[in-house]
């Protein structure tokens, strides 16, 4: 039961909201949606759920056009950002909800209740009035609400949100659990970059109302479609590099980088000129300590940088360190506790295949076929 | 391909039309149609006393003859501006009060739900009634008089509602008493929207209750103040039950309304022609200004509303400038 | 500026005590942080050292000023609001000289204050308008530097990144550093997020259920917590615990009961003072323990022992991972062992499959033994080599704030 959206666009008065969003969802698997507020997540999926229809294009459920079809026949299941839970159910009454209405055996429905209980962690609370549960264990209700019922997927808008970040990260991987378990489909919109990457099979990213890319968590992490995507994952954020693009130089505030052939190749298409970016991860950058050895010929090293420590971030098993470069400030990642010291003088070097290429409008990758960007990805 | 139904957006507005269709039948009814019947019996001059129906009023057709009239009827002004002087008095007292007791709520005081009863009580007395308390309460040898004479021993001669300068401070005082307690509900109403955390902060940067009202509530209530003026000068403008049962009008005509006035006019001089001209401008006029005052709280609520838009969740506001 | 100084501070509702009696002293000038779970209590005593609630046991000081029942307006603490509270109805301008204004000082006097603190702080360019219109980051400035601008002895911070973006919040993370810095100022920070904590305070208290854990440097609690609770709380994913016991009269720890796959060990050498005295004191139910790693600490090379080896002092495990979640630069692997879940995170470069077993090793550093009874951490004795990584090359050492070697 594979999902499509077919040139869907949205306007709201003067804003459009969604614009020719093309996205295929396949059939099981867990796909993120992602994008900084306002991008237009929530809107996809009112769209998706039939509260609204599309101005243009057209939604399709296993090939059949649903485009004008009430929400109740779409069958699909949603958790809501507001929970929308009965106050005068319990918890248990509550989730069995949608199967009691749709006529489910008694025995049926408790099992599945158990099933979905369990993983959850809200067993103990089931027979509580939502007045009396605490934020996080009325969502994980709702979320127990609609996994409760196979559906045509279950769509979820940042489900757990409002809970402690400890519990968040539990939380996503006993999603994850449930979904391959249970072999729902998931459409799973958030704003936290880390859940859309964690469990998903493949994730979409949205920049106002636009699509610009669908892959893999991993492929999008290494090779992000441009300048947006890149900077929407990772943390440390990563770092960037403006400047003009010239004869195979990128100029900036950070002095003229020159670079290897391969980075000098890609920047000197036809494409490439005016602004352009280079960006690479903090992770990717080697702290060098004056008087040690730079193992810079062997390994390549594109870019190499002078500098003085700022600043130490300490936060357990790593630490993060920004470098004020020539005129730009870089952040370092480093293994372990005690590592630099504020103040002190390094040298940054960061390797060929770390460093990415951006140019033009839109910062679009220079080093990878733009075909690559959009496309379906089955679920492994 | 499936039947085109209608949006949930679509089947939405035809429902609500549908349940507004009798309301609003309902309305024309009640309010167009004796409009439309003033405005005719207005351009005539026509008193029950012809004999005839309304409806033949056309025989005495005047034009704007009772329009002229009015503008000129020297009773009408001195009623006018008695009823101006009155509502330009008791408002802004009842209004003060209002909000003194507002803010005392809010600061927290003592024994709240007995006291807020207490303050409500006056509003629930029928207008009528609290006009007849207040005529034995100022009577020469009433319970104010007695009181008064306590600490004052000529209090005991003291005549107010046969003085003419003294029924109208009578009739003031009663009027306050009756409707503090509406401006006290709306402006409380008001107070409580201000927001808690910006109250907080201002506590904690060492602000009394004095700095925080005048700088952190008064700005925010411009609209419900607005609502809460206009509302009570409207209604204090009609005022007649209490005036009626009270003074009669009297002395003389030391306070007899707008309203007294046109109801001699009605039933004693039977002028029915004259009145419905009256009565017509009096609306075009207080719709007017009426309009005006909720033209200008609208557009401080505009100011609230992107002051409120401001308020938007952190997490949907850029990051950077 | 001045210290803060909590003596058997604690708070009761009726019949439920949100805040167990507590001492906590916090220096001069000293970044301190309140980290606990949402509940813990941590809002409650911030709120007491403000004087937004009163307290119902305890003293509280400021330096040697006992503030206990001085009414918030006089206390001369700085606050600010996890969502700000900023006055959006005025100018950013009279935001700033609002605490000024109250004092009645003279607008000169104001004016200069407040071109001083909006050049601080970076606003000046939009000290006349609307303080609405302002972006977070400004937004964030403005409700420091109007608490600063009153000259606080001390600055309470209630979790005012928790409304943010992951995003965003760590380029607000450095500033609220820098900030800091800049105005020596004494601050108390509540948050729940862990990571904010290591990252910004000199020193962190831990609370779980209005009680303190551990009250000492993010480098401490992150290598010596003190019981299960801070052990978790810190790190994440957070440590793995496991159920554990002594065997063979004391000298070696077994995990993993009697079923395969379980593994036992020589007893840490930092810890075998405890627990032959443990041994000598108690009997059979002093031999239950909990055995903790970091998930981080399974990571190759880095454990603390040559791979391969095989010595006594090394836990090996050899197992599949159930699940893999990659997050950026980080893989996660959760494999089970004996009915407990496990975690362990490599670097994305690490190939990692689900079903095919994968090496996990541990040096006897990076093994935490915990009292199963009281779950709290069995004391250790200091090793050699103090500021010995746990995970990473070694590096030197010193001279970064908050960090205590």
């Amino acid at each position: 039961m594979s999902i499509e959206l077919q040139g869907v666009s949205r306007r709201y008065g003067d804003t459009l909201a969604l614009d020719a969003v093309d996205l295929v969802i396949e059939p099981g698997s867990f796909q993120s949606v992602f994008g900084p507020p306002g991008a237009g997540k929530s809107v996809l999926m009112r769209l998706l759920l039939g509260l609204e229809t599309p101005d243009q294009g057209r939604i399709l459920i296993d090939g059949v056009d649903v485009t004008d079809k009430r929400p109740r026949e779409r069958d699909f299941a949603m958790v809501f950002q507001n929970l929308a839970l009965f106050p005068h159910m319990s918890a248990r009454e509550n989730i069995a909800f949608p199967l009691r209405r749709q006529g489910f055996a008694e025995r049926d429905i408790a099992t599945r209740l158990a099933a979905v209980a369990e993983p959850l962690g809200i067993g103990p609370i089931l027979d509580k009035r939502p007045a009396a549960l605490s934020g996080g264990e009325r969502q994980r209700v709702a979320i127990g609400r609609s996994l409760i019922r196979p559906a045509r997927a279950h769509l979820m808008d940042e489900p757990i949100a409002a809970l402690d970040a400890r519990l968040r990260e539990d939380m996503r991987v006993e999603l994850k659990r449930l979904q391959r378990e249970l072999g729902y489909t998931f459409i799973y919109v958030t704003h936290d970059h880390e859940e859309a990457m964690s469990v998903a099979d493949s994730m979409a990213i949205l920049e106002r109302g636009r699509v610009v890319q669908v892959a893999e968590p991993d492929t999008i992490y290494d090779r992000p479609v441009s300048l947006y995507v890149a900077e929407l994952v990772g943390a440390p954020p990563i770092n960037v590099l403006h400047g003009e693009l010239a004869d195979g130089a990128l100029a900036g505030a950070h002095g003229s980088v020159v670079l290897t052939d391969d980075l000098r190749e890609s920047l000197s298409r036809p494409s490439a000129s005016g602004r352009g970016a280079l960006a690479f991860r903090p992770d990717a950058v080697r702290v060098v300590q004056p008087g040690a050895q730079s193992c810079a010929a062997a390994q390549g090293a594109a870019l190499r940088f002078a500098g003085r420590v700022a600043d130490v971030e300490t936060l357990g098993a790593f630490s993060v360190a920004r470098v004020d470069v020539a005129g730009t400030r870089l952040r370092a990642l480093l293994p372990g506790f005690d590592t630099l010291a504020t103040g002190s003088a390094v040298t940054l070097e960061v390797a060929a295949a770390d460093v990415m290429p951006f140019a033009g409008e839109g910062m679009k990758r220079l080093d990878i076929d733009a075909s690559e960007c959009v496309g379906a990805v089955s679920s492994s | 391909m499936s039947e085109p139904t209608l949006s949930l957006a679509d089947e939405r507005l035809t429902l609500a039309n549908r349940f507004l269709l009798p309301t609003q039948l309902l309305l024309v009814f009640i309010v167009a149609f004796p409009l439309l019947m003033q405005l005719y019996v207005s351009m005539t001059w026509w008193t029950p006393l012809d004999g005839e129906s309304w409806i033949q009023a056309w025989r005495s057709w005047n034009w704007f003859d009772n329009f002229r009239y009015l503008a000129v009827d020297s009773d009408l002004w001195a009623a006018i501006w008695r009823t101006v002087l009155f509502v330009v008095i008791a408002v802004p007292i009842q209004f003060l009060l209002g909000l003194f007791l507002a803010t005392m709520f809010v600061e927290g005081v003592r024994g709240r739900p007995v006291l807020y009863s207490i303050v409500l009580m006056p509003m629930m007395v029928v207008p009528a009634v609290a006009g007849y308390i207040f005529f034995l309460v100022f009577q020469q040898q009433g319970p104010l008089n007695a009181l008064l004479a306590t600490f004052w021993p000529e209090a005991s001669n003291l005549n107010w509602l046969s003085d003419v300068d003294r029924a109208f401070v009578a009739v003031i005082i009663a009027d306050v008493w009756q409707w503090t307690p509406l401006m006290f509900l709306l402006l409380y109403a008001g107070l409580m929207a201000v927001p808690e955390d910006q109250l907080r902060a201002a506590r904690i940067l060492g602000a009394g209750w004095w700095h925080r009202f005048r700088y952190i509530a008064l700005p925010r209530m411009k609209t419900v103040m607005i609502i809460a003026l206009a509302l009570r000068t409207i209604e204090c403008f009609k005022i007649f039950d209490m005036l009626y049962v009270m003074t009669g009008g009297g002395p003389g005509v030391a306070t007899e309304s707008l309203s007294l006035y046109l109801y001699k006019l009605t039933f004693q001089d039977l002028e029915w022609s004259y009145v419905a001209a009256i009565g017509l401008t009096v609306l075009v006029v207080l719709s007017a200004v009426a309009g005006l005052l909720i033209n200008r709280a609208a557009k401080a609520a505009n100011r609230d509303v992107v002051d409120a838009g401001a308020r938007t969740p952190l997490a949907a506001r850029p990051a950077e400038a | 500026m001045s210290s803060i100084t909590l003596e058997g501070v604690g708070k009761r509702f009726g019949n439920f005590t949100a805040v167990q009696r507590m001492d906590l002293a916090v220096e001069n000038g000293e970044f301190v942080a309140i980290l606990g779970p949402s509940g813990c209590g941590k809002s409650t005593t911030m709120n007491m050292v403000a004087g937004l609630e009163s307290v119902s046991d305890g003293r509280i000081r400021f330096g040697d000023r006992d503030v206990t029942d001085e009414p918030v307006e006089r206390r001369g603490v700085g606050f600010v609001f996890q969502n700000y509270a900023i006055f959006t109805h005025m100018s950013v301008r009279r935001n700033l000289e609002f605490g000024l204004l109250v004092q009645g000082r003279p607008a000169s006097e104001r004016r200069r204050a407040v071109e001083r603190m909006a050049e601080f702080m970076e606003l000046t360019a939009r000290l006349d308008q609307n303080a609405a219109t302002l972006s977070v980051n400004e937004l964030q400035k403005l409700a420091i530097g109007r608490s600063a601008i009153v000259e606080p002895a001390i600055f309470l911070l209630d979790e005012p990144l928790s409304n943010l973006d992951a995003a965003f919040r760590e380029r607000m993370r450095s500033d609220l550093r820098q900030i800091q810095q800049r105005l020596g100022q004494t601050m108390l920070y509540v948050t729940h997020d862990q990571i904010e904590a290591m990252g910004l305070a000199d020193r962190i208290a831990v609370m779980s259920n209005g009680e303190l854990q551990q009250f000492d440097t993010p480098g401490n609690i992150y290598r010596e917590p003190a019981n299960v609770y801070v052990a978790r709380f810190i790190g994440a994913p957070s440590m793995n615990i496991l159920p554990a016991e002594l065997v063979e009269g004391g000298r070696r720890v077994r995990v993993g009961g009697n079923a395969s796959g379980a593994t036992s060990l020589e007893v840490p050498t930092r810890y075998r003072g405890a627990v032959s005295d443990r041994l000598a004191r108690g009997g059979l139910r002093s031999t239950s323990l909990l055995l903790g790693f970091r998930p981080e600490a399974v990571d190759g090379p880095s454990s603390g022992a040559e791979p391969g080896s095989d010595g006594p002092g090394v836990m090996r495990w050899s197992l599949a991972p159930t699940l893999i979640e990659t997050v950026g630069r980080r893989r996660i692997g959760h494999f089970e062992l004996a009915g407990t879940q496990l975690r362990g995170t490599w670097h994305r470069s690490v190939p990692l499959c689900a079903g095919v077993p994968v090496d996990l090793v541990l040096g006897e550093r990076n093994l935490y033994l915990f009292d199963a009874d009281d779950e709290r951490a069995l004391p250790s004795e200091p090793m050699g080599e103090p500021s010995r990584q746990l995970v990473g090359e070694p590096g030197p050492r010193g001279g970064i704030t908050g960090v205590s070697s």
